[in-house]
């Protein structure tokens, strides 16, 4: 990797579900943490946790963070709950990833790293699934 | 009254590079209160980053920290793998894949094991799989211990010094049409006891030098004698 001339690299966990979207900026090993925002912080409503707006808000908080603390360019790793849940991240990933951008910090890479199990458990409530 | 906050200790940043695979490139830089925190952390390289070609985006590699001096962290190579999204996109329906995996101790003692995925170009039979992957195993069980651990994963990556991909397919075209060969994976299993090769580099450059400055003292020694 090749060495920003001014400030340093960091990378950006963004867990996105229907219910809430939590980003995480972490040094390049992810063993320090720089900042740490979730949509629950910017919204009353428990319904409004996981949607655009309130990621839009935390991942812009973080950004601020990370900008005080040096950090000028982002690796992003995006993440749906996986597993038996969704594979999908939810409707404040790409939110989050504008709040991260718009705040000036560069972003190097975004890829998904949803865990998808080789082989798993099955998902819960039968062959007809969950009946309300 | 308002809560004593403990004094928080300033952390310092540490620049990572790489020892045994890639010898002296930086691979990353990661902050800590205490230099000891900083060994076991894992650093997450793409190999583009590293050779700045775009034809290593695929490759990805794990770095491991074993050892700090002054603002310097050391890391070892752990792991190579291929990128999720690409190997998701050579593999497709109405091909088939292969999966092989041999394990070995390399030439400096570290016992690793090697993961190539085979894709074809038509659906195979499955005596045909198993053909190809015990010769191919075969093959990579003779290679393991040929070669330095620095030397498979440059194999495995440029291709250099022996192009594994060409040989794999030299051996399997025979049996099944191939349309591409990557490699899967590469993990480090067990450390050997060989010094990485940065430092053994350095430790040469230090005996050298101090060859030289041996030859140079004797040499003005010899000369001041003779002029008396």
């Amino acid at each position: 990797m090749s060495k920003p001339e001014k400030g340093k690299i960091g990378v950006a966990h963004i867990y996105s579900s229907f219910n809430d979207t939590i980003v995480h900026i972490t040094d390049i090993t992810g063993a320090e943490t720089i900042a740490r925002y979730s949509g629950g912080m910017f919204v009353d409503a428990d319904r409004l946790e996981g949607s655009p707006y309130a990621a839009l808000k935390a991942a812009m908080a973080a950004a601020k963070e990370a900008r005080r603390k040096g950090i000028t360019h982002l690796i992003v790793k995006i993440r749906a709950p996986g597993g038996i849940k969704s594979r999908i991240p939810g409707p404040g990933a790409t939110a989050a990833i504008r709040g991260l951008s718009r705040s000036g910090l560069m972003l190097i890479r975004v890829e998904d790293v949803t865990p998808i199990p080789h082989d798993g458990t099955r998902r819960p409530h039968g062959r007809r699934g969950r009946r309300v | 009254m308002p809560r004593r906050r403990a004094a928080r200790k300033s952390k310092t940043w540490y620049q990572v590079y790489a020892v045994d695979v890639f010898p002296g490139k930086w691979i990353g830089e990661t902050p800590a209160a205490d230099p000891e925190l900083v060994i076991g952390r894992n650093v997450e390289v793409v190999a583009r980053d590293i050779t700045g070609d775009f034809m290593h985006e695929k490759y990805k590699l794990w770095f491991k920290i074993f050892r700090v001096d002054g603002s310097k962290a050391y890391a070892r190579f752990v792991k190579e793998m291929l990128n999720r999204d690409y190997l998701r996109s050579i593999v497709q329906r109405r091909t088939s894949r292969v999966d092989v995996m041999a394990e070995g101790e390399t030439k400096d003692g570290h016992l690793v094991r090697i993961f190539y995925i085979i894709i074809t170009s038509v659906r195979i039979r499955c005596g045909q799989e198993k053909a190809v992957r015990s010769k191919v195993v075969e093959y990579l069980s003779e290679q393991i211990p040929r070669l330095t651990l620095e030397e498979l994963v440059r194999s495995s990556i440029f291709n250099e010094p022996v192009n594994f991909s060409e040989s794999i397919r030299q051996i399997s075209t025979k049996i099944a049409p191939i349309k591409n060969i990557e490699p899967r994976k590469t993990v480090v299993l067990r450390f050997g006891e060989a010094t990485p090769s940065l430092e053994r580099k350095e430790a040469e450059a230090e005996t050298e030098t101090e060859e030289v400055l041996v030859e140079e003292i004797s040499h003005n020694y010899n000369e001041s004698s003779e002029h008396q």
